[in-house]
């Protein structure tokens, strides 16, 4: 397949098929949206494309659960890697790194994103940065991470999500002058 | 047309929180990290992010951090009202750094500043009275960096028990020289002049110095 991948989801109920690798807990599809199939962190990265370590993960919103977009995503058997982020209630918008299974806070963009919102997670080097309906919400570095895949993470099946795509970043931009807090 | 949406947005952004931000001066504080790690809401976090922590009316928002890998400290970059950096200032275990991060380090403030990253193992021998702020900051920034490489490649605390910046080399398992080589590698950092009988004060920042400089919430320092 060529990058972006893009899966918008429409099939039968179930598994997220072989296209995707379980991170943690699985996916399921219904009613040809993505969620949680457990009560519980529920993660899943694209297997059908290898993806340059600059990278992004985007999505749209469906519900007011815990989900968001992922990138680079592994699972080594030893535990499962990634970055992501999210905007749900009770979580006020946060970034996150997994590494070896656990996860750590590094950033907040607040806001809690709504059904439609289209949430995006860009890597590029070790800048993160987040954005909502192509509205930067936050950036910050992190260097524990240096490769892996496009993916998302869902909490319990409160948070759905739909049209997922992931790709590889383009050349460098004027993007990057201004950011900060917001 | 993302892209271009994109600079449009941030631009506006810019706008705004220049403005919002009228009030408040961004900061740099260490911070004690707190959290079991077993999910997002749970998750290792800087200690004085979770809300009402503070105070009432203080909480921490939009705040950018790099943990020091699997060392139990975080560096954060948050914008701070004048109450704000007050009440995180009065906690013991939090370190704020001068708004001004172009001011020099005092010699009267050297060796407090030295010996509260250094209880953190955070290397500070090579500080002096004529550095700013800025370039302190910049400097275990760096080492953050290193040691986050070091979580991300799975290892476990380097600092673990009977490891300190004055342990040599030679004094660490051969696992945990092994590590060390791994992370420069991973990095691609030249790792040619280490010697055995260096500190981990020496090396960590001599293999620092060798990256480049990050952003932290779009600051580049």
């Amino acid at each position: 397949m060529a990058l972006p991948a893009t899966d918008d989801f429409n099939r039968a109920d179930g598994g997220l098929g072989a296209n995707w690798t379980t991170q943690l807990n699985a996916l399921a599809i219904v009613s040809n949206q993505a969620q949680g199939s457990v009560s519980d962190n529920c993660c899943a990265f694209w297997n059908a494309d290898s993806f340059s370590a600059d990278q992004y993960s985007q999505f749209t919103c469906r519900g007011s659960g815990y989900r968001g977009p992922g990138v680079r995503c592994t699972d080594t058997g030893a535990g499962s890697d990634g970055y992501f982020t999210s905007q749900a209630p009770g979580d006020a918008g946060g970034i996150y790194k997994l590494v070896n299974g656990s996860f750590t806070r590094i950033g907040d963009t607040g806001g809690v994103a709504a059904d439609g919102d289209v949430l995006r997670l860009e890597v590029d080097g070790t800048d993160l940065s987040v954005y909502k309906n192509a509205f930067l919400i936050g950036s910050l570095s992190d260097a524990s991470l240096s490769s892996g895949s496009a993916g998302v993470l869902v909490y319990q099946s409160a948070g759905q999500l739909d049209d997922w795509e992931g790709g590889n970043l383009g050349a460098p931009v004027v993007r990057r002058w201004i950011l900060g807090p917001h | 047309m993302f892209r271009r949406l994109t600079l449009a947005a941030v631009m506006a952004l810019s706008l705004f929180g220049g403005a919002a931000e009228a009030q408040t001066d961004v900061a740099y504080a260490l911070v004690p990290k707190i959290g079991d790690g077993l999910s997002p809401f749970t998750a290792f976090r800087p200690k004085y992010a979770d809300p009402g922590s503070l105070g009432a009316g203080l909480d921490l928002v939009g705040w950018a951090g790099m943990d020091y890998g699997v060392e139990p400290v975080f560096l954060i970059r948050v914008a701070l009202s004048a109450a704000q950096r007050t009440a995180l200032q009065s906690q013991p275990d939090a370190m704020v750094i001068p708004s001004n991060l172009d001011n020099v380090v005092s010699a009267l403030a050297l060796a407090g500043i030295q010996q509260k990253l250094e209880s953190v193992n955070l290397p500070a021998h090579w500080i002096t009275a004529d550095m700013t702020y800025r370039q302190v900051l910049r400097g275990f920034r760096r080492v953050i960096t290193f040691m986050q490489r070091w979580h991300g490649l799975g290892f476990g605390r380097l600092f673990e028990a009977g490891v300190t910046l004055d342990t040599r080399l030679n004094q660490l398992t051969a696992q945990q020289r092994t590590r060390l080589s791994n992370v420069a590698d991973d990095l691609g950092l030249d790792r040619s002049t280490v010697t055995n009988t260096m500190t981990l004060r020496q090396v960590l920042k001599l293999l620092a110095d060798q990256l480049p400089d990050v952003t932290l919430g779009g600051d580049a320092v």
